[in-house]
C-alpha cells in the first residue's frame, strides 16, 4: 500500500501509548521502552510498504516493537532488582508498582503473550501466529499467566 | 476467553492507562525525524521480478542479483578501510561523545597489541577428584565457569534464595539435606547468581544505593536537578568457606551498572555490566558520567569509544583475582548502545547490532583477558544477527560465525585480527537460524521455517567453508548438545508439517558419525509439554558425562517438570518426570551428587535417588 509520512504519522498516533506501555511491559525500564518504540517506529517506517493496508497497520507495528523488545528484554528483565524502591525514579513514566511486581512472575513468553494480550490487542490466533504456537496452547499459556498475576493487581482505583 | 482471564485483563489496562507517555516519542515529535522520500516503484525485489521474467522470456539461465548481495562484504567499503578500535584519551572526549550524538567520531589508531599466546585450549571442567562426582552448571565454554543460582562441591549445595537476597548452605551427606549456614549480606538487594571455587563462595548481583543503607560503596552526587549518577552499583561479595558453618567476608568490590553477567577462569573473575547514562553527565565533573569500580574512575584510556552516534550506555568490564577480592586488576568500558558478549577461553567478543538500511549488521570488539589483565584488540562487523552466543565461537585463533541476514542465513570466518578468511552466504531463504554448535572442525546449525535443516559445515579450512550435509526434518532444534562421539542431541519443538504448528516438546538424536550424511536415528516427542526454560537459557541443562543422563525442566499441561532421560541404541528412555515444587517462577535447576538427584526452584529442594527413581527427601529453604 502507498504510505507516505503523514498518513503513517496518523495511523501512529493511534497506537503509540499503546506501543510505550507494551514496551514498557516488557523491559521495565522507562529509558529502555523509549529506545525500543523508536527503533520499532524507524524500522517500520523504512518498511511502510510491506503493509497491506490500513486495518492492518496495528497489528504490523506490534510485530516489529515485539521483535525489538524481544532482544532488549532477554537480557535485561533477569537482573532488574525490583526492589529498585527509588525515591528519585520517575513513577509517572513506569508502570505502577504492583503491576511491575506482577509481572516479575511470569517467564518471558508469558510477558509476551500477555502484553500482546493487553496493550497490541492481539487475540489467541494473531498471537498464535506471531509466536508459532498452536492457539489453543496459547490460550491455556494466557489463562495461566493471567491467574499468576491476579493476586499482585489490586483492587480498581477510582 | 473465559470471564475471569478477561477481568485480569481489563484491570492491567484500567492501573496502566495513566502511565505517562515521554514527549520524545510523541507522533509530533516523530514528523522531524521521519523523512519523506519518494516510494521508488524500482525497489530491488520487484528489479528482480522484472528481471527473471526477463530471463525466462530470453531462456537464459542467469543466477539474478538479489538484494542479499549488496551486503556481501568484498562489495561494501566497509571492509576495505583499517577497522581499528577507538580508544578515549581524555574524559572531555568522552564527554563530548555523549553531549553531541550528531557529531561524526573519528576513528583512531591506537590498539593495545597482545601476543595471542597459542591455540585455544579446551581445558577439562572443573575437576572432581575422588569418588564424590556431581554435575556441574553446563557453561558454553569448557573453561570458563559461569554463576548460576545453585551450585555444588560435590558435597554441599549452594543455593540462592527465591527472594534473591540470601544464599543457603545444605549438607546433603546420608541421603539428608541439611542446612549448615546462610549468608545474607545486609546492603545487597538483589544477588543474581554465585559461584563457588575451592573454598570460596562469590556473590554476585546488583544493588541499588537507594534502597541500601549508606555503605561506602555508594556515592551520591549532586546535581542541579537533583539526580545522582552512579547509583547503580553492581557488587562482587566474596566469602571465605573452609568453615562451612561460618563463612567469612574476604571482599567486596563494586563498580557502576546493573550487573549482567560474569565468568570465572584461572583464579579470575570477570565482571560485565551494563551501565546506562540517564543524563549527559556534567563537564568537568567526570564522577557523572564516566564508569566507576570501587569509587575510582576509570581511566580515559580504559574506555573504547562508541562505533555511532547516541551512545548512551557503557558494558563495564572487570578483573578481579580471587585471592584478592576486594578490588580490581583490571578494567575497560565499551560505550554502546546495546550490546552483548561471548568469552572463549582467552578472549572477550563483544558484539552489538546497528540498523542500516539494507539490513542489521554486527559489529565485534575483541578484548583479551589474561591473568586479570583486559586488554583490547580489534574490530570487524558483518551483515545479520546472532541467535545467540552458540552462534559465535573461536577455535585456533579464528572466529566462527553464522548468523541471519534478513532472508538469508551467512556462515563467516574471521581471523584473529577480525578480517574476513572465509564464508558461505545466502543459505536458507526466508528461514532463521535457531540453534547453532561449533565442535571443533565441523559446525552444525538448524535454521527452521516449516521444516527443519541441521546443516553440517565443514570448517578444517577456514578460508573455505563448505555445507557438507543438511538433515531436513519437521520441528526445530534450539538446542543442540554433543552427546557422546559420533552423536548430537538436539532438544526443540516438534512441528506438523501441513499446518506449521507446534506439537510438543522434541528431543533428536542426530548420528554425526559422518558429518556428510547426518540422520535422526531416534526422536522423542513430550507431547504434553510446550515449553522449556532451556530454549532460552542454556544453564537449565543438566548432562552428566560419565552416565549419559541429561534433564531439564519443561512446562505443559501436567505443570512444572523436572524430566530426566538417557539414551542408549535402542533409543531414548525416560528416567523420570517428576512434578516440581515451585514457590515462585524461578528458574529450575537440576544436580546430581553421586546417585541422587536434586531439582531445585527457588527456596524448595526435592532430592532423588537415582537407583530406583524415589524422593527421598525436601527441604525448604
Amino acid at each position: 500500500m502507498k504510505c507516505n509520512r503523514d498518513t503513517f504519522i496518523l495511523m501512529y498516533e493511534t497506537v503509540y501509548k499503546d506501543m510505550y506501555r507494551f514496551a514498557l511491559s516488557l523491559t521495565k525500564d522507562s529509558h529502555d521502552a523509549k529506545d525500543c518504540v523508536s527503533e520499532a517506529v524507524l524500522k517500520a517506517y523504512e518498511k511502510r510498504e510491506q503493509l497491506q493496508e490500513k486495518k492492518a497497520f496495528k497489528g504490523w507495528i506490534f510485530t516489529i516493537l515485539a521483535n525489538v523488545c524481544k532482544k532488549h528484554f532477554r537480557e535485561k528483565a533477569k537482573y532488574l532488582p525490583i526492589t529498585y524502591l527509588d525515591e528519585k525514579r520517575n513513577y509517572d513514566y513506569d508502570l505502577p508498582l504492583d503491576v511491575r511486581r506482577a509481572l516479575e512472575n511470569l517467564n518471558e513468553e508469558e510477558q509476551l503473550i500477555v502484553s500482546l494480550s493487553v496493550f497490541a490487542g492481539y487475540n489467541s490466533s494473531e498471537i498464535g501466529t506471531y509466536l508459532k504456537v498452536n492457539p489453543s496452547t496459547i490460550r491455556s499459556k494466557r489463562s495461566r499467566a493471567l491467574q499468576k498475576l491476579a493476586p499482585y493487581l489490586a483492587e480498581e482505583k477510582e | 476467553m473465559e470471564k475471569k482471564d478477561q477481568e485480569i485483563i481489563d484491570k492491567l489496562k484500567q492501573q496502566t492507562k495513566n502511565t505517562k507517555i515521554p514527549s520524545n516519542i510523541n507522533p509530533d515529535q516523530l514528523k522531524s525525524q521521519l523523512k519523506e522520500e519518494k516510494v521508488s516503484w524500482f525497489t530491488p525485489k520487484k528489479i528482480v521480478a522484472l528481471a527473471s521474467i526477463l530471463i525466462l522470456a530470453l531462456g537464459l539461465g542467469v543466477i539474478y542479483q538479489t538484494r542479499n548481495t549488496y551486503h556481501k562484504l568484498s562489495q561494501t567499503n566497509k571492509s576495505q578501510e583499517k577497522e581499528e578500535l577507538a580508544l578515549a584519551n581524555s574524559y572531555e572526549e568522552i564527554y563530548q561523545a555523549l553531549k553531541e550524538p550528531k557529531a561524526s567520531l573519528k576513528e583512531r589508531f591506537s590498539i593495545d597489541r597482545y601476543p595471542i599466546a597459542g591455540d585455544v585450549s579446551s581445558s577439562s571442567q572443573e575437576a572432581s577428584e575422588g569418588a564424590t562426582s556431581y554435575t556441574d552448571t553446563n557453561v558454553r565454554q569448557e573453561g570458563v565457569g559461569e554463576g548460576d543460582v545453585v551450585k555444588s562441591d560435590g558435597t554441599y549445595l549452594y543455593v540462592l534464595k527465591a527472594n534473591r537476597d540470601s544464599v543457603v548452605i545444605v549438607d546433603t551427606r546420608d541421603n539428608e539435606l541439611k542446612e549448615v549456614s546462610h549468608i545474607s549480606p545486609e546492603n545487597f538487594s538483589h544477588i543474581v547468581e554465585i559461584y563457588v571455587v575451592d573454598d570460596k563462595l562469590v556473590l554476585v548481583g546488583s544493588n541499588s544505593a537507594m534502597t541500601a543503607k549508606p555503605l561506602d560503596l555508594a556515592r551520591e552526587i549532586p546535581t542541579e536537578e537533583g539526580y545522582e549518577a552512579n547509583q547503580e552499583l553492581t557488587l562482587v561479595l566474596t566469602y571465605d568457606i573452609s568453615q562451612k558453618e561460618e563463612p567469612k567476608l574476604i571482599g567486596e568490590m563494586s563498580q557502576s551498572g546493573f550487573y549482567q553477567s560474569s565468568r570465572v577462569a584461572k583464579g579470575y573473575l570477570y565482571l560485565f555490566s551494563d551501565y546506562s547514562l540517564r543524563e549527559k553527565g556534567k563537564k568537568g565533573q567526570p564522577e557523572t558520567y564516566i564508569p566507576m569500580t570501587n569509587q575510582n574512575l576509570l581511566e580515559a584510556k580504559d574506555i573504547l569509544l562508541p562505533l555511532e552516534e547516541g551512545a548512551n550506555r557503557y558494558t563495564v568490564i572487570s578483573a578481579l583475582s580471587l585471592e584478592n577480592p576486594g578490588q580490581s586488576t583490571s578494567s575497560k568500558a565499551i560505550l554502546s548502545q546495546y550490546g552483548n558478549y561471548y568469552v572463549s577461553n582467552e578472549h572477550i567478543y563483544f558484539y552489538e547490532e546497528k540498523w542500516e538500511e539494507e539490513g542489521t549488521k554486527t559489529i565485534v570488539r575483541k578484548l583479551s583477558y589474561q591473568d586479570g589483565k583486559l586488554k583490547a584488540l580489534a574490530k570487524g562487523e558483518f551483515w545479520g544477527h546472532l541467535n545467540d552466543s552458540y552462534s559465535i565461537d573461536e577455535y585456533k585463533g579464528n572466529l566462527r560465525v553464522v548468523v541471519t541476514d534478513g532472508e538469508y542465513n551467512n556462515l563467516y570466518i574471521f581471523d584473529k585480527d577480525l578480517k574476513l578468511l572465509g564464508d558461505i552466504t545466502e543459505l536458507a531463504l526466508d528461514e532463521r537460524i535457531y540453534s547453532a554448535r561449533f565442535m571443533g572442525e565441523t559446525g552444525y546449525f538448524v535454521t527452521f521455517k516449516e521444516v527443519d535443516p541441521l546443516f553440517s559445515v565443514d570448517l578444517s579450512n577456514p578460508r573455505k567453508p563448505q555445507i557438507i550435509g543438511e538433515l531436513k526434518i519437521p520441528g526445530f532444534s534450539q538446542y543442540l548438545h554433543p552427546y557422546k562421539e559420533g552423536l548430537l542431541l538436539g532438544i526443540g519443538m516438534e512441528v506438523d508439517k501441513e499446518t506449521g504448528v507446534t506439537e510438543g516438546i522434541k528431543l533428536s538424536m542426530f548420528d554425526i558419525s559422518n558429518p556428510a550424511n547426518v540422520t535422526e536415528v531416534h526422536k522423542e516427542i513430550l507431547s504434553t509439554d510446550y515449553y522449556s526454560e532451556l530454549f532460552y537459557n542454556y544453564k537449565g541443562f543438566l548432562f552428566d558425562q560419565k552416565t549419559g543422563v541429561f534433564g531439564f525442566s519443561s512446562e505443559g499441561e501436567g505443570g512444572l517438570r523436572y524430566n530426566l532421560f538417557t539414551y542408549q541404541e535402542e533409543g531414548f528412555i525416560k528416567l523420570m518426570k517428576p512434578e516440581v515444587n515451585a514457590s515462585v517462577n524461578m528458574e529450575t535447576r537440576g544436580i546430581i551428587i553421586k546417585e541422587n538427584l536434586y531439582v531445585i526452584n527457588g527456596n524448595i529442594i526435592e532430592a532423588y535417588d537415582l537407583k530406583d527413581y524415589e524422593k527421598i527427601n525436601s527441604l525448604i529453604i
